[in-house]
C-alpha cells in the first residue's frame, strides 16, 4: 500500500495520523463542511513533515493556519494541563486500542477499520519529541516496530449512525475485540447536537469498551492573543502589523477558535486598506451575510452617525469587527448587546414631536432613546431567543438598584412566558425580544435623562450566555442518569433529589463504577463564592 | 446496591403497616374478579408502587416478582425511532411514558396494542387479562391521555392498566371517569416512626424514639426520604445520636446557603452570585419548581406574616411561568429580584419605624 | 347454517367436532352457553372477548360464530325473550352469568352498559326529546339531531334506543353507525366512511315484515372534539344525503360545533338529572345486583356525582367491587372514591383562614396536600363553600372568585398545586381578616 492508498486514505479524510492530542467529543458530522469550528487545532511533527516532503506549498497561498500548526507540545495554545492530560493518556494507549470510525457508510467503515488495522504505519513520535526532519517514507510501508505505536483518527461521523447508532456500538465492539492500535475520535462540540453525541457514545458503552474522554474548552482569548501576536509579528515581513486592539477584538470574537482567529488575522493583514479604524471611514463590504432584506440600512452596516442608531458607543472593537468579516453570530451578537446595554438617549427638545406622559406617570418618563433596539434586532440577525438570553447574561451589572433589578427581572420573565406557546412562537419571538430590550432600558433608572451621569463602568466585558449550555448540561446529566440506573425505575426527580444524595451520603456498595462516579459528579456543588464565568 | 428502602418493601397486601382498610379492599377487589382499570394517586413517598406491587403479587402470585429489564424500540409516524426502558414479568409490564417527552403518545398506543394482543390465557392464575402500569401519568402530554383513553377502551377485554401518578389534577377527566381512582395519602409522623424502628431491629439497631421522631418530622411524611434519611444517619453515626444533626442532600445545604446570600445582601452583585449558585444546581438535575419551592421555603423563615403572603403570590406567579416557559432561569432570577425588592422595602420601613 | 351441508367433506381435514370445538373455545360447557345466549348482550360480549383473544380468524373461530347463529334460533325457538326490555328475572340471570365461572372466562359487564335504557320511553327526565322520538317512532320523519348537555344525562342511550326500536335487532347493524371520539373522526374517514355508508340505500320493510324508516341513522358521539375541518367536510355530506340518511350529533358543548351544522339540526339540550330520579335507578340497580348500601351513601353518591347517571352508577360499582360482597356500602367509601374532600376537612381550612396566621394556614394545606386530594377537587368545593357563605359580602367574594379563577388555570397548566393553594388560601385569609 503505498502512495496511492495513501492519498486515498487523505482523500476520505482521514486523518492517519499520530495526533498529539485526543478527543472523544461527539461532533457535528456535516461531512464535508468546511464551517465546523474545530476546537483545537494541533498537528504533530509528523503531518507537518508531511506537508514539507510531499507539497511545495507556495509561501502566498498558503493559509497561515496550516502553516503555523504547533510542532511540539510548547507551541500548543491549548492549556498545560490539558497537553499533560493528553501525553498521559497516549502512554497508557499504547496497551490499548482504540476505534476507527469509517465514513460513508458503515460496512465501508468495517473495511475502513480491517485496512487501518494491517498498517501499522503511523508513528507515535510525541514521547520522543519533534523531529522535523522525518520524510513521508517513514510514514508508510509496514512497521513492526514495537516500540512504534500508532494511533488512527477519526474525524467525521457519517450521519446514519447518528439515526442508528447501534451498527456503530456494534463495530466499535468489534474492533475492540480485534484491533491493534488506539482510535482516537475528534468530535466537536455544538448546541444542536448535544443528543448525537450521547447517542454515539452512550455512558455505558464507554465504561464498557474504555473509552476515555477528554474535552477541550474552547481556547483562552489570552492564549490566543499570544499566538496571534507571534504569528503577526513573524508575518510582519510582508504585511503591516495590527494594533494590540484588533488582536484583541479577533481573539475574543472567535470564541476561542484558533483556525478561525488565525484565518481572520490573515484576512485583516491582507487587506489593501488597513483602515481599520472605521467609525469615521464608510466601511467597504466585508464578506458578511447580507440581509437580503429591503431596509435600506440591511445592506450597509454603517454605524456611523449617519443615524441614530446608538453612535459612539465607545467601543471601537465593534465597528472593526464588522470590518474583519469575524465570525458573524460573535459580532453581531457582540455588537447588539453591547448596544441595547449602553445605550444613550437624546435631547428632548431635538425631538419634539415624541408625546409626552401624562402626570399620574411621570416616574416613567423617560428622555427619547437613541438605539432602536427593534432594529438592532434586526440587524444582528439573530433569533430573539438567543439575543434576549445574551442580553440577559450581562445586563446586571448595569443596574445599580434592587428596584431597577425587580423591574429588569420581571421583563425578562414576560419575554420568556411571550416566546412559551409553539404554536405562537414564530410570530411572538420579535414582540419577546423587544419586551426584553425595551424593559432593561426603561428600568435602568441611572439614564432616564440624556445628561444623567454616567457612573463609571469601566471596560465590562460581555460575557457568553450560560443558559444554553447549562440546560443542555443538566439534560444530559438527567439521561446519564436514567441509563445508569436503568433497573431501578424511579422517576427521574425522585432519582436526582432523593436517592442520589443519600446514595451519597449513605455509602452503599455499587458495582459499577460509572454509578460511582457519576453519584460523586451530581453530589459535589462548588464552594467558591466568586462569580465564575 | 440494596438501599434499606428496597429490601424491607412489603411485598404483599398483608405485610403493609399503614392503611390497611385500604389493603383490605385491594383484596376483595382482587377476589371479585371484576378487576378494573386503577388510577393510584398521592404525594411522594406514600407508597403508591409498593401498593401497586402488593396488588399485582395477589392478583398472579410470586411470579409477578420476576422481573427482568427490556429495552423496547418503537417508531413514530414521523420515522423517528424511540428506545424505551421497560420493566415487565410474565404477567404485567412496567413504563414511564415521560422517558421520551413528546412522543408518549407513540408508546402507550403501541405498548399497550402490543401488550393486549399477545395474550396468553394462562390457566394456572385464572386471570385471562394483563396488566400494564404507567408512571407520571401526570406528566403525559393530553395527546398522550386521549389516546390513552382510547386504548383503554378497546383492549378492556385482555389488558388492565394501572395509572400512578402524584395528583389527578393534570390526569382528563375521561381518563379519571374510566379508573377506580384510589387514593394512597402520606403515612402519619407516628406510622413512621414505627416502621423506622421495625426497619432498625430487623437490621440490628436499635433506634432511639427521638432520634426515630425527628426523622419522621424531617422527611416531611415522605416514608422514602425518612427510611433513606435514617440509612445514612445510620452509616455516619452509630450508636445513633439524637442530638446530632440529620444528614441532608448536599443540594439542601447548598439551596440554604443561597438564601442565606439573598436575605443577607440584596445588590445587583449579591444577584449575579445567586444566578451562580442558581445555575449550579439545575446542571446537578435539580427540577427548577423543586429549586424554588426550597428557596421559598428558607426565605419565608426571615419573613413576617404580613410579607409571607406577599412573597407566596410572588412565588405562585413564577412558578406557574417557570411551567410554562421555557427558560427557567429568567422565572427563578426575576423570584429572586423580587424578593429582594420585598425585603429591603420592608427593612427600610422597619428602620423608618423606629424613628 | 339449517339444512344439511352439501358435498362431501374436503380430504384430509379432520371432521368437526362443534361441541369439542367449542368447549376448548370458549371454557364454558354447552348447557352454561345455552343459557348465555339467552341475554343478547351478555352473549355478544362472551363472543368478542373469544373472538378478540384470537389473533388470527382461525377455523374455529369461524365455526364459533355460525354456532352462535345457530344457538340464538335453538334459544328463539325455545322462547326465550331478546332481552330488549329491562327485565328483572333478566336482570337477575344475567347477573347470575356475570358471576365468575369456574374458569372465570366469561366477560363481567359494566353496570354502566347492562342498565342502560333499552326504549325511549325509559330514558329519564328528558321529556322533549322523548316526545320527538316518540312521534318518528310512530312514522313521522326524523330531522337530524343534536344532543348537548353535561356528560350522563342520556344522550347516547336515548339515541342508541331510539335506533333500535325502529329498526329492529336484525337492521340495527345495517342501518346504524357509530362513530366515538375513540374512533379516527379525521376528515379522511368523514370523507370516506360516513359517505359511503351515507350512499347506501334503505328499503322500506324490515325482514319481518314490519314498516321502517327508509333511512339510516349515523350517531356521531362527542362531535364536539371533531377539528372544525371535519366538521365541515361532515356538513357538506349532511347536506347531499338528507334524503337516505339522518345524523344524530351528541356533544358537551354546543358551542363547539360549527354553525352550518347546527343551524341543520334540531337541537335539544339534556338537562342534568335531579336526585330523585337518580336515587330511584340507583335503588333499582342495588336490588338488581344485590348490593347493600345505606342512606347516607346514596345521598352521597348524589352529591359527587353532579347529576351525571354515568358517575353515579360507576361509584356504586366500584365501591360495590371494593367492598365485596357481604359488606354494606359506606357513604366514606363513595366520598373516598371519588376523591371528595370530607366537609370537616374543608370547613377547618376555611377556619383557619379567619385565624390570620400565614404559620397556621401553611400546616394545614400541606395536610390537605399530604392527604393526597387534588388541587382542583379542592378548588370546586371551596368555590361551592364560599359562594353561598352568609359571612362574607359580595366584595370579598367577587375578590376571592376571581383569584380562584387565576388559580385554576394556573393548575390546568401545571403549576404546582402547594403554591397556587397557599396563593389562593392568602388571598381568602386576607379578604376575610382585612377585607371590609
Amino acid at each position: 500500500m503505498q502512495f496511492g492508498a495513501e492519498a486515498k486514505l487523505q482523500q476520505s479524510n482521514y486523518k492517519c495520523c499520530p495526533s498529539s492530542t485526543r478527543h472523544d467529543l461527539p461532533s457535528n458530522a456535516e461531512s464535508g463542511s468546511r464551517k465546523r469550528p474545530r476546537e483545537t487545532g494541533h498537528k504533530s511533527s509528523v503531518q507537518q513533515a508531511l506537508f514539507q516532503g510531499s507539497s511545495k506549498y507556495t509561501q502566498n497561498s498558503e493559509l497561515w493556519s496550516e502553516r503555523y500548526k504547533p510542532n511540539s507540545k510548547v507551541e500548543l495554545a491549548v492549556h498545560k494541563k490539558k497537553v499533560e492530560e493528553i501525553s498521559e493518556w497516549f502512554a497508557k494507549a499504547s496497551a490499548q486500542y482504540g476505534k476507527v470510525v469509517s465514513q460513508s457508510q458503515s460496512t465501508v467503515f468495517h473495511n475502513f477499520l480491517l485496512r487501518a488495522n494491517k498498517y501499522k504505519a503511523l508513528d507515535l513520535t510525541t514521547q520522543i519529541g519533534a523531529s522535523a526532519g522525518r520524510t513521508s517514507d517513514s510514514l508508510l510501508g509496514n512497521k513492526a516496530a514495537n516500540d512504534k505505536r500508532t494511533v488512527i483518527v477519526v474525524e467525521e461521523m457519517p450521519n446514519i449512525f447518528y439515526r442508528d447508532s447501534n451498527q456503530f456500538h456494534d463495530i466499535l465492539r468489534k474492533y475492540k475485540r480485534c484491533g491493534k492500535s488506539p482510535l482516537v475520535f475528534i468530535m466537536s462540540d455544538s448546541n444542536n447536537n448535544s443528543s448525537g453525541i450521547q447517542k454515539l457514545f452512550p455512558k455505558d458503552l464507554m465504561h464498557q469498551l474504555r473509552i476515555d474522554s477528554i474535552s477541550m474548552n474552547p481556547v483562552a482569548p489570552t492564549m490566543l492573543v499570544k499566538l496571534l501576536t507571534r504569528v503577526a509579528s513573524a508575518e510582519s515581513g510582508k504585511f503591516p502589523t495590527p494594533s494590540a486592539s484588533v488582536i484583541e477584538t479577533i481573539a475574543v470574537s472567535s470564541s476561542g477558535d484558533i483556525r478561525s482567529a488565525l484565518n481572520t488575522l490573515q484576512f485583516a493583514c491582507g487587506r489593501d486598506t488597513l483602515d481599520l479604524k472605521a467609525k469615521c471611514a464608510p466601511p467597504a463590504k466585508p464578506q458578511l451575510k447580507k440581509h437580503g432584506s429591503s431596509s435600506s440600512s440591511g445592506a450597509r452596516l454603517k454605524y456611523g452617525s449617519s443615524r441614530r442608531t446608538g453612535s459612539g458607543d465607545g467601543d471601537s472593537g465593534d465597528d472593526l469587527g464588522v470590518v474583519l468579516g469575524l465570525k458573524d453570530k460573535a459580532i453581531f451578537l457582540f455588537q447588539s448587546v453591547g448596544k441595547v446595554l449602553h445605550f444613550k438617549r437624546g435631547d428632548p427638545t431635538e425631538h419634539p414631536r415624541v408625546p409626552s406622559l401624562p402626570t399620574h406617570l411621570h416616574q416613567f418618563d423617560r428622555d427619547p432613546l437613541l438605539v432602536d433596539p427593534e432594529e438592532v434586532a434586526f440587524k444582528s440577525q439573530l433569533s430573539g431567543d438567543y439575543l434576549t438570553s445574551f442580553l440577559h447574561e450581562n445586563y446586571v451589572e448595569f443596574l445599580s438598584t434592587v428596584e431597577d433589578l425587580e423591574r429588569a427581572a420581571e421583563y425578562f420573565s414576560d419575554a420568556d412566558s411571550l416566546s412559551a406557546l409553539w404554536t405562537a412562537r414564530e410570530d411572538l419571538q420579535s414582540y419577546s425580544v423587544s419586551v426584553a430590550m425595551r424593559g432593561y432600558i426603561h428600568s435602568n433608572s441611572d439614564i432616564t435623562r440624556h445628561d444623567s451621569p454616567r457612573r463609571n463602568l469601566g471596560w465590562l466585558p460581555l460575557h457568553k450566555s450560560r443558559w444554553f449550555t447549562a440546560s443542555k448540561q443538566a439534560n444530559e446529566n438527567v439521561t446519564s442518569a436514567r441509563q445508569l440506573f436503568k433497573g431501578y425505575h424511579w422517576e427521574p426527580e425522585v432519582l436526582c433529589t432523593e436517592i442520589l444524595p443519600y446514595i451519597n451520603l449513605s455509602n452503599p456498595t455499587l458495582h459499577d463504577p460509572g454509578q460511582i462516579r457519576f453519584v460523586q459528579e451530581m453530589t459535589t456543588f462548588s464552594r467558591s463564592t466568586q462569580i465564575s464565568r | 446496591m440494596s438501599l434499606w428502602v428496597d429490601k424491607y418493601r412489603p411485598s404483599t397486601l398483608a405485610k403493609l403497616d399503614y392503611h390497611k382498610e385500604q389493603a383490605a379492599h385491594l383484596r376483595k377487589l382482587v377476589e371479585g374478579g371484576d378487576f378494573p382499570h386503577l388510577l393510584v394517586y398521592g404525594p411522594s413517598g406514600a407508597g403508591k408502587k409498593t401498593r401497586i406491587m402488593c396488588t399485582l403479587r395477589e392478583l398472579y402470585g410470586p411470579g409477578v416478582e420476576k422481573l427482568r429489564i427490556e429495552q423496547s424500540q418503537f417508531t413514530t409516524p414521523s420515522n423517528k425511532k424511540l428506545e424505551i426502558s421497560t420493566i415487565s414479568s410474565n404477567y404485567h409490564i412496567e413504563v414511564n411514558p415521560s422517558d421520551v417527552g413528546h412522543n408518549d403518545r407513540v408508546v402507550i398506543q403501541e405498548l399497550i396494542k402490543n401488550v393486549a394482543q399477545v395474550n396468553q390465557l394462562d390457566t394456572s392464575t385464572q386471570k385471562n387479562f394483563k396488566v400494564v402500569v404507567l408512571t407520571e401519568v401526570d406528566r403525559l402530554s393530553k395527546e398522550a391521555q386521549h389516546a390513552l383513553r382510547r386504548t383503554m377502551e378497546k383492549y378492556m377485554a385482555t389488558c388492565r392498566l394501572i395509572l400512578c401518578c402524584n395528583s389527578t389534577s393534570k390526569v382528563i377527566p375521561a381518563i379519571r371517569s374510566r379508573c377506580l381512582g384510589l387514593r394512597v395519602s402520606a403515612p402519619s409522623v407516628d406510622e413512621i416512626c414505627q416502621i423506622l424502628t421495625t426497619v432498625c431491629k430487623k437490621e440490628g439497631l436499635t433506634l432511639p424514639k427521638e432520634m426515630a421522631e425527628k426523622v419522621a418530622e424531617k422527611s416531611g411524611r415522605n416514608l422514602r426520604r425518612a427510611l433513606l434519611m435514617c440509612e445514612a444517619c445510620r452509616v455516619q453515626q452509630y450508636p445513633f445520636n439524637p442530638e446530632r444533626d440529620v444528614s441532608e442532600p448536599d443540594w439542601e445545604i447548598y439551596l440554604r446557603e443561597t438564601a442565606t446570600l439573598i436575605a443577607q445582601q440584596q445588590s445587583p452583585k449579591r444577584l449575579l452570585e445567586v444566578r451562580g449558585r442558581l445555575y449550579e444546581l439545575l446542571t446537578h438535575c435539580i427540577p427548577p419548581d423543586v429549586i424554588m419551592k426550597g428557596l421559598l421555603k428558607e426565605l419565608l423563615q426571615v419573613c413576617d406574616g404580613q410579607m409571607k403572603a406577599e412573597v407566596v403570590q410572588n412565588a405562585a406567579y413564577y412558578e406557574h411561568r417557570l411551567q410554562q416557559g421555557q427558560k427557567a432561569i429568567y422565572h427563578l432570577e426575576a423570584f429572586v429580584a423580587k424578593f429582594m425588592a420585598i425585603y429591603k422595602r420592608f427593612l427600610e420601613e422597619g428602620i423608618a419605624d423606629i424613628f | 347454517m339449517l339444512g344439511m351441508v352439501e358435498g362431501g367433506r374436503r380430504r384430509g381435514r379432520p371432521c368437526m367436532r362443534w361441541k369439542e370445538d367449542t368447549k376448548t373455545v370458549t371454557g364454558l360447557p354447552l348447557s352454561e352457553l345455552v343459557r348465555a345466549v339467552e341475554n343478547r348482550d351478555h352473549w355478544r360480549q362472551v363472543i368478542t372477548t373469544i373472538t378478540r383473544s384470537r389473533p388470527r380468524l382461525d377455523g374455529t373461530s369461524l365455526v364459533f360464530s355460525t354456532l352462535s347463529f345457530r344457538f340464538t334460533m335453538q334459544a328463539f325457538l325455545k322462547g326465550g325473550t331478546s332481552g330488549l326490555s329491562k327485565d328483572k328475572t333478566d336482570a337477575a340471570s344475567s347477573n347470575s352469568k356475570s358471576q365468575k365461572t369456574k374458569e372465570g372466562k366469561a366477560k363481567i359487564v359494566p353496570w354502566v352498559e347492562k342498565y342502560r335504557p333499552r326504549t325511549v320511553e325509559d330514558v329519564a327526565h328528558q321529556d322533549e326529546v322523548v316526545a320527538v322520538l316518540k312521534k318518528s317512532l310512530e312514522g313521522s320523519d326524523l330531522p337530524n339531531l343534536l344532543f348537548y348537555g353535561p356528560p350522563g344525562t342520556g344522550k347516547t342511550s336515548t339515541i342508541l334506543a331510539a335506533a333500535r326500536q325502529l329498526f329492529g335487532p336484525e337492521l340495527y347493524r345495517e342501518r346504524v353507525l357509530e362513530l366515538n371520539a375513540s374512533d379516527e373522526r379525521g376528515i379522511s374517514v368523514i370523507r370516506e366512511k360516513v359517505k359511503k355508508f351515507a350512499q347506501l340505500t334503505a328499503g322500506r320493510a324490515r325482514p319481518d315484515g314490519k314498516p321502517c324508516p327508509p333511512f339510516k341513522i349515523i350517531v356521531l358521539d362527542e362531535a364536539d372534539s371533531m377539528t372544525k375541518d371535519a366538521q365541515s367536510a361532515l356538513r357538506r355530506t349532511m347536506e347531499r344525503e338528507t334524503k337516505t340518511t339522518r345524523f344524530c350529533l351528541i356533544c358537551n358543548y354546543v358551542s363547539r360545533i360549527i354553525e352550518p351544522i347546527t343551524s341543520r339540526c334540531a337541537k335539544f339540550r339534556f338537562k342534568p338529572l335531579d336526585d330523585e330520579i337518580l336515587s330511584s335507578r340507583l335503588k333499582a340497580i342495588c336490588e338488581g345486583e344485590g348490593v347493600d348500601i345505606e342512606d347516607k351513601a346514596v345521598s352521597a353518591v348524589l352529591k359527587s356525582s353532579e347529576g351525571d347517571m354515568r358517575k353515579a352508577i360507576m361509584f356504586l360499582q366500584s365501591a360495590s367491587r371494593l367492598c365485596g360482597k357481604d359488606t354494606t356500602v359506606s357513604s366514606d367509601i363513595i366520598l373516598d372514591i371519588a376523591g371528595v374532600v370530607p366537609d370537616e376537612m374543608l370547613e377547618k381550612l376555611i377556619a383557619t383562614c379567619s385565624s390570620d396566621s400565614y404559620e397556621d394556614l401553611d400546616v394545614a394545606i400541606r395536610e390537605i396536600i399530604m392527604d393526597g386530594f387534588a388541587a382542583s377537587q379542592i378548588l370546586s368545593q371551596l368555590h361551592d363553600n364560599i359562594v353561598v357563605n352568609e359571612s362574607l359580602s359580595d366584595k370579598q367574594k367577587s375578590v376571592i372568585c376571581e383569584k380562584m379563577a387565576g388559580v385554576d388555570k394556573c393548575l390546568m397548566d401545571g403549576a404546582d398545586e402547594y403554591l397556587q393553594l397557599m396563593a389562593l388560601f392568602s388571598t381568602v385569609m386576607s379578604q376575610i381578616c382585612h377585607g371590609n
